[in-house]
Parts: C-alpha cells; sequence; structure tokens
C-alpha cells in the first residue's frame, strides 16, 4: 500500500513538472493560426471564387505518410509543421513513421504505413538499395509514393524504381554542390586545415556532401586532417571531438560540418568559445538550427545553409495532385531544391521572420495554387519553378511588409 | 610479500592507462599526449566517470540499467529549461531531483513488478525518450554561456573530484554500500543475514539517479546545449561508462573501484583521442575502439577464469 501512494506521488509529480514545461507545443498550432489569420485577407479576392466553386478542402481527407528519422530534431520538425500545415489547408491526414534506425527498417516503416491505410507515402531513405523493395511493396499495395531529400544515384536501382507506376518521383538537393560550396567558402576565408564532422558511411546524403567537400579540398589545396563520425553526437560528444581536434592539430583552422542539426553546431560553438578559439577556427556547417542571427553576429559561424525544410512539401504535392485525380505528370518526376545560405545577420533575421519562424514559406493560398483541384494552371514545370525560385529573398518578395 | 603486494596494487591500476598512452605518444609524439592535450583528455572523462559511479552500483549487483541515459537527458532537459528562468540554480536542482525522481521510478518498477532489469531498464529508457521528446516541443534547449560554468576547467574537475568522494563515502563507508557489495558477492548469502535484496536493489537505482542527475548537469553546461533523443538512441551514452566500470571491477582487487571506473573511463578517452590525433577515417576508429573493448573483456575474464582454476586447484 505503501508503495502503491508512493508511486502515485511520484508518477502525479513527473506530470505535473512535464505539464509546467510542455507550453511551447502550442507554437505550431499559434504558428498555422497567424498564417491563416495573415492569409485570410490575400486570399479574399481570386482565391475566394475558386474556393467557392471548388471548396476549400479537396474531395477526399488523403492520408499521407512519411518515413522520416525524427520530427523533433530543427529540421525535421520544421519540415513536419510545414506538411501538417499543408495539410490542415487542403484538408489531408499526416501519418509520420520514426521508428527507423537502419535502412532495412524503413522497408517495415513503410509497410507499417501502408497498413495503417496511408493513400501515398513519402520516404527519406538511407540507401538506394532498400528502394526496389520499397517499389514493389507499394505496386502489390497500390500505394504511390516519393522520395523526400533523396535521389536516386544507383542506375540500376534507379531503372527498377522508375519502372514502378505508383513511383510519382523525388525532391532532392544538390548535395554534391553545396559541400563543394563549403568547402570553397572555407579556403576563401584562408582556411587550409580542416577538420570534418561527419556521418557514419552509407547515408546518401552525407556521402555526396562529403564527396563535394572532398572535391573541393583537391581543387584548393585543403588538408583533411581528422574526422568524427557520429550518427547519433549530441552537443557534449561534439564539443569533445573539437577538444580532441584543439588538442591534437594546434594547426586547425577550419571544421566543416557536414550535418549541424540535433545540438551538433551548438557543441562546436560550446567548444570553440571554451578554448577562445571562436573567429580563429572558421566553422562551415549544413543545416539550420535556431539562434542563427546571434552566432553570425558574433563571429560562431562562418558559412552556413540549409532550409530546405521545405523539400517534403514539393513531393507531397506530387502525391496530393495525383491522388485528387489531378496529375501534374504522367511520369515521375524530379524537382530540384535550394539551399538557403545566409550570408549576414540580416538574411537570418529575414529568415527567421519569414521563412522558418512565427510563419511558413507558402501561405494558404500558395499551397492551395499548388494543386490543380484549385488551380487548373498548375503544371510540373511550374511546381518546379517555385521550388527552384526558394530562398529567403523570394520568401520575403511574397511575404515581406 | 606485502611490499610486492602493495607494487602491484600500485602498478596494475595505471599499466592499462599508461600502456594507452604510450602507444599513441610513440605513434603522434608531436599531437598527442601535451599537457593541454591531456588536461582537455582528463576533462573529457569526468562526466562518463559520473554515471559509472551511478551505475556501478547496479553493476555490482548485476542490475543493468539501459534507461540512464534517457535519465540524463530527461533531466537534462528540464533542467536547462528551468535554467532558463531560474539561472545555475535551476538548472542544479531541477536536473538532480529530476534525475533521482526517475532512478526511483524504474527501481519502483523493477521492484514491484520483479520484470528482468534488462528488460525493465529498456522499457523505462523508451517511455523516458519519449517523454523527452514531447517536452517543450521536441526542441533543443541551449543554456546562456554565463550558466554553463561548471562545464569548464577548474569547476569541473572539482564537481568531479567532489562526486568521487561521495561515491567513494556512499560505497565504503555506508550500511547501504556494505549491503550492496554483500549482495554483490552472493545474493543467497546476503538474504540469509537478514539483508533485504529487493530494497537495495531499489536503492540502488535511486542512489544511481544522484549521480547521473550531477552528470545532467555537467553534460548540459559542458555542451552548451541539449537536445532529446529517440529510437533508443540514448542507450549508446550508456556504453562508455559501462566500459568504465567493467575496467573498475577488474581493478577492484588492486584499488577502489571508483578509482578503477576513471581510469577505465580515461583509457577509452585516450583512445578516442589518440584515433583522432592519429587522423585515422571515423569508420576505422570505431573499429579499433571496439577491438580494445574486446581485447580487454577477453584478458579480463580469461585471467579471472584462470586464478579461478589455479585456486581450486589448490584447494584441492
Amino acid at each position: 500500500m505503501k508503495k502503491k501512494v508512493i508511486s502515485l506521488l511520484l508518477c502525479a509529480a513527473l506530470t505535473l513538472g512535464l505539464l509546467a514545461g510542455c507550453g511551447s507545443s502550442g507554437a505550431a498550432d499559434t504558428k498555422q493560426e497567424d498564417q491563416q489569420s495573415e492569409a485570410a485577407p490575400e486570399s479574399a479576392g481570386e482565391d475566394a471564387t475558386v474556393a467557392e466553386a471548388m471548396g476549400d478542402k479537396l474531395p477526399e481527407k488523403f492520408k499521407i505518410g512519411v518515413v522520416i528519422w525524427s520530427t523533433v530534431d530543427d529540421l525535421g520538425r520544421a519540415s513536419a509543421e510545414m506538411l501538417d500545415y499543408a495539410s490542415d489547408v487542403l484538408g489531408c491526414e499526416m501519418v509520420y513513421n520514426t521508428n527507423i534506425s537502419s535502412p532495412e527498417s524503413q522497408i517495415t516503416a513503410t509497410e507499417n504505413l501502408i497498413a495503417a491505410d496511408c493513400d501515398a507515402v513519402a520516404i527519406c531513405n538511407y540507401s538506394d538499395d532498400i528502394l526496389p523493395k520499397i517499389a514493389k511493396i507499394c505496386e502489390e499495395n497500390e500505394v504511390y509514393f516519393t522520395l523526400i531529400w533523396r535521389s536516386i544515384a544507383d542506375p540500376e536501382v534507379k531503372e527498377i524504381v522508375e519502372s514502378c507506376p505508383y513511383y510519382l518521383g523525388n525532391t532532392c538537393e544538390d548535395e554534391e554542390k553545396i559541400g563543394y560550396r563549403m568547402g570553397k567558402s572555407l579556403h576563401e576565408k584562408g582556411c587550409k586545415n580542416v577538420a570534418v564532422i561527419t556521418m557514419e558511411k552509407g547515408d546518401a546524403t552525407a556521402d555526396a556532401r562529403d564527396r563535394g567537400f572532398e572535391k573541393a579540398c583537391e581543387e584548393f589545396g585543403i588538408n583533411r586532417i581528422s574526422e568524427v563520425r557520429n550518427n547519433t553526437l549530441t552537443a557534449e560528444e561534439t564539443t569533445k571531438a573539437v577538444e580532441n581536434f584543439i588538442a591534437s592539430f594546434p594547426e586547425l583552422d577550419g571544421i566543416f560540418v557536414i550535418g549541424g542539426s540535433n545540438t551538433i553546431l551548438e557543441g562546436v560553438i560550446q567548444a570553440l568559445a571554451l578554448h577562445e578559439k571562436t573567429g580563429e577556427v572558421k566553422v562551415a556547417c549544413i543545416d539550420f538550427v535556431s539562434g542563427l542571427d546571434k552566432y553570425i553576429e558574433e563571429g560562431s559561424i562562418d558559412a552556413i545553409s540549409g532550409g530546405h525544410f521545405v523539400d517534403p512539401l514539393f513531393s507531397y504535392m506530387l502525391m496530393v495532385n495525383k491522388l485528387a485525380g489531378t496529375p501534374l505528370s504522367e511520369t515521375c518526376e524530379t524537382v530540384n531544391l535550394n539551399f538557403v545560405n545566409l550570408e549576414s545577420v540580416e538574411d537570418a533575421v529575414n529568415y527567421y521572420t519569414y521563412v522558418e519562424g512565427d510563419t511558413f514559406p507558402y501561405n494558404e493560398e500558395e499551397i492551395r495554387s499548388m494543386v490543380k483541384y484549385f488551380n487548373p494552371d498548375m503544371t510540373i514545370d511550374k511546381l518546379r519553378e517555385i521550388a527552384d525560385a526558394y530562398s529567403v529573398d523570394d520568401v520575403v518578395e511574397r511575404h515581406g511588409e | 610479500m606485502k611490499q610486492k603486494k602493495w607494487l602491484q596494487n600500485m602498478i596494475i591500476p595505471v599499466a592499462m592507462p599508461l600502456a594507452v598512452f604510450l602507444i599513441f605518444f610513440i605513434g603522434q609524439p608531436d599531437r598527442f599526449g601535451t599537457p593541454e592535450g591531456i588536461r582537455i583528455m582528463l576533462q573529457q572523462s569526468v562526466i562518463n566517470s559520473v554515471i559509472g559511479f551511478g551505475l556501478c552500483m547496479n553493476l555490482v549487483i548485476d542490475t543493468w540499467d539501459f534507461s540512464a541515459g534517457a535519465q540524463l537527458v530527461l533531466a537534462g532537459l528540464l533542467g536547462a529549461s528551468f535554467a532558463q528562468n531560474f539561472g545555475f540554480a535551476g538548472l542544479l536542482i531541477v536536473t538532480i531531483f529530476m534525475a533521482v525522481l526517475l532512478g526511483t521510478i524504474t527501481g519502483l518498477v523493477y521492484s514491484v513488478f520483479k520484470i528482468p532489469s534488462i528488460i525493465v531498464t529498456i522499457g523505462m529508457m523508451l517511455v523516458y525518450e519519449s517523454i523527452g521528446s514531447l517536452y517543450h516541443g521536441g526542441e533543443s534547449i541551449t543554456i546562456s554561456q554565463e550558466i554553463s560554468f561548471l562545464g569548464k576547467s577548474p569547476w569541473i574537475f572539482l564537481a568531479g573530484i567532489l562526486t568521487y568522494a561521495l561515491a567513494y563515502v556512499i560505497y565504503h563507508h555506508t550500511k547501504f554500500g556494505y549491503n550492496v557489495r554483500a549482495v554483490g558477492n552472493g545474493e543467497a548469502t546476503a538474504k540469509s543475514i537478514g539483508i533485504n535484496s529487493i530494497k537495495i536493489r531499489f536503492l540502488c537505482f535511486v542512489i544511481g539517479g544522484i549521480f547521473v542527475g550531477i552528470a545532467g548537469v555537467l553534460q548540459v553546461s559542458y555542451g552548451g546545449a541539449i537536445a532529446p533523443k529517440g529510437g533508443m538512441n540514448t542507450m549508446g551514452m550508456v556504453f562508455p561508462p559501462f566500459m568504465g566500470v567493467f575496467i573498475g571491477q577488474y581493478l577492484e582487487r588492486y584499488c577502489d573501484i571508483m578509482l578503477g571506473i576513471f581510469l577505465g573511463v580515461f583509457s577509452m578517452t585516450m583512445i578516442n583521442s589518440g584515433l583522432i590525433a592519429m587522423g585515422l577515417p571515423g569508420t576505422l576508429q570505431q573499429v579499433v575502439t571496439g577491438c580494445f573493448m574486446l581485447i580487454f573483456m577477453a584478458i579480463s575474464i580469461n585471467r579471472e577464469q584462470s586464478i579461478l582454476k589455479k585456486r581450486k586447484a589448490e584447494i584441492v
């Protein structure tokens, strides 16, 4: 009896403690409400006629599944919020499966989403090797699928997947190019001895970024002095890694972070601050985290690219258009998205104000216009143009005061 | 004979870290083993050693706690969150209190339901990871430089020394520590002399929580930020301290177990640092670390077995 009472008291204390801190979970909802109220007057004109004719939502509530590593880190969360918002606008439902630890588990995750009655699935695949199997499963179950943040590098796999009638296409960024760009930026800032913080071999994105960086190293004579490979780095582990670089390589003048989300970038900045090396050791990073304006102002970051959280939105549009009976194309399509490069404090402030802050980069009207059901003029080329134009300036131009 | 034993007790505990140090120092004399490098390695060993002190009590009585990493992350997230409003006091008090609370809950589930510790702690780890992901919208929390002073030298060393003293006193100079060692040496015998082993096992989780909480404070201060972890990723956080405890248990016959844990963790830190200094590719670094673990375990287990055989033969 005593034990039961203690257990109940402890559980109550834990629940109260958690409730006290869960206040921010409503942020996404507020964000949506703000965006909707903002968008309302804009869409009052021509969109009202479309809405009157077609209704605000799609004819059916389509269920879209997403196989993604996480929806709680900076990139994963921003993407999930964007997709949730688009689904609210269009009247769809989102289901996320983050229970993935290996490429093989992504097959199971896809099967689970299909079993959960999803009409289409978007997959961020860790490896090309799993795609033929996924294509087969989707074909057997007559479920459409797309890839997000990924392109198929293996020509054999590409041929198999593209021959599947249920494969609608992919959205991807030029990962190799961004790796090269980061290497070039470090070179331009005078770096000669650079350490790399990356993921374990086999991760398609990290490998492509690494290839690009290697290319830059060869071209500009950068010496890649050491590296740390870990898929699950924390701020503390990253701080340790950077301290080791500093202790072992006094000549270190640059650090390239291949994927900076999940407090990895914060760990790098903390380590450099601990050893008073901020500004002396240049930092180039891919993936955005919060507070970049402060870091750029302090000189803690020298080159940063990211903002590709909108990537899944374009694959989502390929799926939604197909499911609504208004496909943008009869074949599978690739949509290329640009990385956003922040070069000044002003860029960062604008990014948080208009792109990934209290608002979304595409408002209600713009999201609806990407669907042929609401906007008969929409084509795959127009969708590509929207993706191609994506940048801070583009969003400021559309939504800026 | 006494002098020989004293020498043995002095030499064997430092032999492994010394051997590791020499291997890398000879390989990379310019890059490894500089005074600054040694200070950094010592500093990096503090957090895992503190986690190891907490896990040690459980491992001595053959109880595995895989939830310690998740406890640390959840308590750290709550502490970092409170630090935004209440500064360092918020971080310190909330993190330690929450870690003890989570340790108590794990201990209660374990002792009430009597499920094997591996299953209970993996289950609780998943629960804590999920709560951590839900808390604060799953966002990472960064603390200001002023609050994070405990992650810097000399404060981190002071915290490490005080925690070591606390672990030493609890393990060697309290009734609880005596009972832990008694249960560890044989549960049936301990029960026969009136020790309530279930209560001891529960208390090990609670006491372990104190050390996990301290490690949480140090980790948030050292990294300057903390993020929720999911998908059993927190399990990886307990392996380096586990390794330290295994080494500590092996060295226990020559020195204090807590000192052994620190020496074990320090050796592992030197390996990580040394491999980076040698400029080995990341994949190879993991291979070398894995091989070191296997070689150490193979040597220590086989040596123990040969000692047991030798003793048996002597008795016969």
